[in-house]
């Protein structure tokens, strides 16, 4: 039980950094973006690449962290590839959805993102090829923190959790304490109102998608190091982001942090009473749940 | 199909202009256009001289245009402190200042100044949102509605302080749905109709004749008598 707890405290809190972009955008464009859990694997591919690159022109930045599979070049890599993701995004936007924003319907919208998501998997599989890989091949041993219960944890994973929950803190003063984390918060609660107040609201959608973009990244390679990466990543996390967004409340950037974690934490815990081949019936049952229950999420407006 | 044509409106500073008119006639349509939310297929928008036409909504929010919508019109989970902190980055002078005017102006948003706006009563939230609106001391003044969903009490209270607020020198445009509430407060008034201008006088020539009541305002009246029937 309590292994089961630590992984889905894990997940969750991978599930939740790619929840976040995904709830501003659904929320400020009004549609549901199914190509965004790519952007999951195009930040861990990137990071790839630009991990390699890194070590092939300095071997020195190669060298492990005391304890961690994770090396300084990993880490360098990351932060280049959250920045290339978020401004991936972007383009994205200008090239595709704002055509669509401006001439057609959203219904329009959601299926150019699934064509876009199609797009990214095959481009990623066409490059990389479509057996997964990993950071680092050298095996990763887990400490046995306790016995009875049993828990095992890596080394790695504490970095993850470490990190995410820097990213979070990150994040939340960011929203809290800056002028424009201040107007994301006011575009992503109400957009109309937001712009009547002096807000930009096309500047805000471009802040979005970066802000968006970064965190898959960022979701992507904490993924890749619990896991491995594969060109399907981010289709196997797309409902599980997509029951976070709404277990969080629509527009709640919040919301889609504690919704990661209650989807995280629920597709572990499920495990231990339900057999292994119905997890992926875990999102759809989250998300029947909360349309049931609260439909307009834990911390979502009334529509 | 435009759902606005033929309609010319103009308010002065310190002047309050009503317009009126039954459902779908295009009233909210003319202030969100004002208020460039909506674009304009023709026509033009202007404030003091200025061509405003096709100006993005936080821009005109910047240079003096301030709109209320009838709807939605507060940040709700914000308190009202960060709901006024968020209106006045608007302002051009001192915004401390502002907001501790907003406060006297409005005493109640004092008392729950760190409360969330969302908890705050249907007049309470539209005191908040008129504060919101007033806070960069705006030129022009659009308000869609602002006794909407409000008790008598309550709206009696929110159009009673439309006077004050003009007199400082703000022109205001509204649209009001409580016809005879709306027509007492105001200057002038535009009678909307079929997205078209029907007529325009006087307010209170409009709210005494009863010819031109029954003209233009009668078939309303009908109207929220036979849906109350219903």
């Amino acid at each position: 039980m309590l292994q089961s707890l630590f992984d889905g405290i894990l997940v969750g809190s991978i599930l939740s950094l790619g929840a976040i972009g995904l709830t501003l955008i659904m929320h400020i464009l009004r549609f549901a973006n199914f190509s965004h859990a790519e952007l999951i694997s195009l930040g861990a591919y990137f990071t790839l690449t630009l991990d390699k690159t890194i070590t092939a022109l300095s071997s020195v930045l190669a060298s492990k962290l005391p304890a961690l599979s994770v090396s300084v070049s990993l880490i360098i890599a990351m932060l280049l590839a959250l920045l290339i993701t978020g401004i991936i995004a972007a383009i994205i936007d200008v090239l595709v959805f704002k055509r669509l924003r401006d001439n057609a319907g959203p219904l329009t919208m959601v299926f150019a993102s699934f064509g876009i998501a199609l797009i990214m998997r095959n481009v990623i599989g066409l490059v990389y090829g479509l057996k997964s890989t990993h950071y680092n091949s050298d095996i990763a041993f887990a400490m046995m923190i306790s016995a009875d219960p049993l828990l095992l944890v890596k080394a790695d994973q504490l970095f993850i959790l470490a990190l995410t929950l820097v990213v979070m803190v990150a994040l939340h003063l960011l929203i809290t304490k800056t002028s424009l984390g201040f107007a994301l918060l006011a575009i992503s609660e109400n957009p109309t109102l937001a712009q009547v107040n002096g807000i930009n609201l096309a500047a805000m959608v471009r802040l979005a998608w970066l802000l968006g973009g970064a965190l898959a990244a960022i979701a992507g390679v904490c993924y890749a190091l619990n896991n491995q990466l594969s060109p399907v990543m981010g289709r196997d996390l797309v409902l599980s982001l997509f029951a976070a967004a709404i277990v969080g409340g629509i527009g709640s950037i919040y919301g889609a942090a504690l919704g990661g974690l209650i989807v995280g934490l629920a597709g572990s815990l499920a495990l231990v009473y339900i057999p292994t081949g119905y997890k992926p019936a875990i999102p759809f049952v989250i998300i029947l749940l909360a349309l049931y229950i609260r439909p307009n999420g834990l911390f979502g407006q009334e529509r | 199909m435009p759902i606005i044509h033929e309609v010319s409106v103009t308010t002065e500073p310190e002047e309050i202009v009503c317009i009126v008119g039954p459902n779908g006639a295009g009233k909210s349509t003319l202030l969100k256009t004002i208020a460039g939310l909506l674009r304009t297929a023709d026509g033009s928008i202007s404030l003091g001289g200025s061509t405003i036409t096709g100006i993005r909504p936080d821009t005109l929010a910047q240079s003096g245009v301030a709109f209320v919508p009838q709807l939605d019109n507060i940040f709700r989970t914000m308190s009202i402190e960060q709901n006024l902190a968020l209106a006045a980055r608007r302002c051009h002078g001192n915004r401390r200042q502002r907001t501790q005017e907003m406060k006297a102006l409005f005493p109640v948003l004092d008392e729950k100044f760190k409360a969330k706006a969302g908890s705050l009563s249907g007049g309470q939230r539209q005191f908040l949102a008129v504060a919101m609106a007033l806070i960069a001391e705006p030129s022009l003044l659009l308000l869609d509605e602002p006794s909407a969903g409000l008790s008598p009490k309550a709206a009696d209270e929110v159009l009673g302080m439309l006077r004050g607020i003009a007199e400082s020198g703000v022109a205001i445009l509204m649209v009001e749905q409580n016809v005879k509430a709306g027509l007492r407060v105001s200057d002038r008034a535009y009678v909307l109709a079929e997205g078209r201008n029907q007529h325009e006088g006087d307010a209170q020539t409009l709210l005494t004749d009863p010819v031109l009541g029954e003209i233009y305002l009668g078939a309303r009246r009908e109207e929220s008598h036979a849906a109350k029937s219903v």
